[in-house]
């Protein structure tokens, strides 16, 4: 050990940045996201500019409305289940007539089985039960992204009451797997690259992450 | 080579590791996704499973790694121990190896980039290779 006293002002001098670091980085966080509240606006542009694929559509609300709501999304992903909530407690309240939304499947994380999670979700349409499927997909994701996804999805077909024969029949249907891959590669041909990615009447908007903001979009609190 | 440059580079890049982990740790508690860009996999990446351990973001332990190297580089400008040329490297190494996997997994599992974390990955993997350099410059 050298003899060296001690130097109280590189101690305080660098304690000093970090903490002006620290500041000045999460204050730069903070302000980019303000901004991304902001920036959404509502749109009323046509619903031209979406890719156009020969699949069928998975449509929630009234499919004629005039306000259309296109989310590409993954049942793996995070986000996308958060936004689904959105979803789900905006139309709880909200007149179902006035929007139309759709979920577009765009299976990113493959090798999670999220792609065979996007065809138990139409296998469940075909009986009737895309919705509740989807319900369930996005919010027990730990029961299909193991070692044995069917079973998690079989476990989800029989609480929905669903012709479990049927089911297990069309999950394994390539008919449904290669529109799935269809629809994701026409997405992907089109330029989505990340889920959620939404689009308000061919819009693409940042993702809303509040009740509050939907009404921002969608406009029209409802008592 | 003079030492002190070895002690000082180790420094700067713990300042820009520090920052670049606040940032993503910020991001992850405000339930934002990092910005980057339209083609950028930030968010894809952020809030994969991934991104915790044991439920605490890793930009968290991002944040210790580098406040722990720039201690320890302090400490050496400051009073020079002969601990510290051993110490730095024993502390870099695990850290390298973990953003060699975290590497790893955004370019084969997710593969999804998010340059805040390559940004992150290659100043542990500087400050290892720069803290070895040290280290032998003080055998």
């Amino acid at each position: 050990m050298s003899e060296k006293k001690s130097n109280p002002a590189l101690w305080f001098g660098a304690t000093g940045i970090l903490l002006l670091v620290a500041l000045a980085v999460v204050y730069w966080a903070y302000s980019e996201n303000q901004a991304r509240t902001e920036s959404m606006t509502v749109n009323t542009s046509s619903d031209q500019g979406l890719p156009e694929y020969n699949v069928q559509n998975w449509i929630k609300g009234n499919p004629q409305a005039d306000q259309k709501l296109v989310v590409f999304s993954d049942f793996g992903c995070i986000h996308c289940a958060r936004f689904h909530a959105v979803i789900n407690e905006f139309f709880e309240e909200y007149d179902g007539d006035k929007l139309a939304f759709e979920m577009r499947h765009y299976p990113i994380n493959n090798n999670f089985h999220s792609r065979a999670a996007a065809v138990a979700s139409v296998a469940a349409g075909k009986q009737g039960k895309f919705w509740e499927m989807t319900d369930l997909l996005y919010f027990n994701t730990d029961h299909w992204r193991s070692e044995n996804p069917e079973a998690g999805f079989m476990g989800m077909a029989e609480y929905l009451e669903l012709d479990l024969e049927r089911f297990r029949q069309d999950l394994y249907s390539e008919d449904i797997m290669y529109n799935v891959v269809r629809g994701h590669l026409a997405a992907q041909q089109f330029g989505i690259r990340a889920t959620p990615t939404v689009f308000l009447n061919g819009e693409q908007i940042q993702t809303p992450q509040t009740l509050d903001q939907m009404y921002a979009l969608i406009g029209g609190r409802t008592p | 080579m003079n030492p002190r440059i070895y002690i000082i580079t180790i420094l700067v890049l713990g300042f820009i590791g520090f920052a670049d982990a606040t940032y993503l740790t910020a991001t992850h508690f405000m339930d934002a996704p990092p910005g980057c860009g339209e083609e950028g996999g930030c968010g894809e990446v952020t809030s994969s499973e991934y991104s915790t351990l044991f439920g605490i973001p890793i930009s968290l332990f991002g944040i210790m790694f580098y406040l722990s190297m720039i201690f320890m580089s302090l400490l050496w400008l400051d009073r020079k121990p002969d601990f510290v040329a051993l110490v730095l490297p024993i502390f870099s190494a695990p850290a390298f190896l973990f953003s060699m996997w975290l590497v790893y997994l955004m370019l084969f599992v997710l593969e999804a980039i998010c340059w805040y974390c390559m940004g992150s990955a290659a100043s542990s993997t500087l400050i290892f290779i720069t803290s070895f350099l040290f280290w032998k410059s003080q055998q």
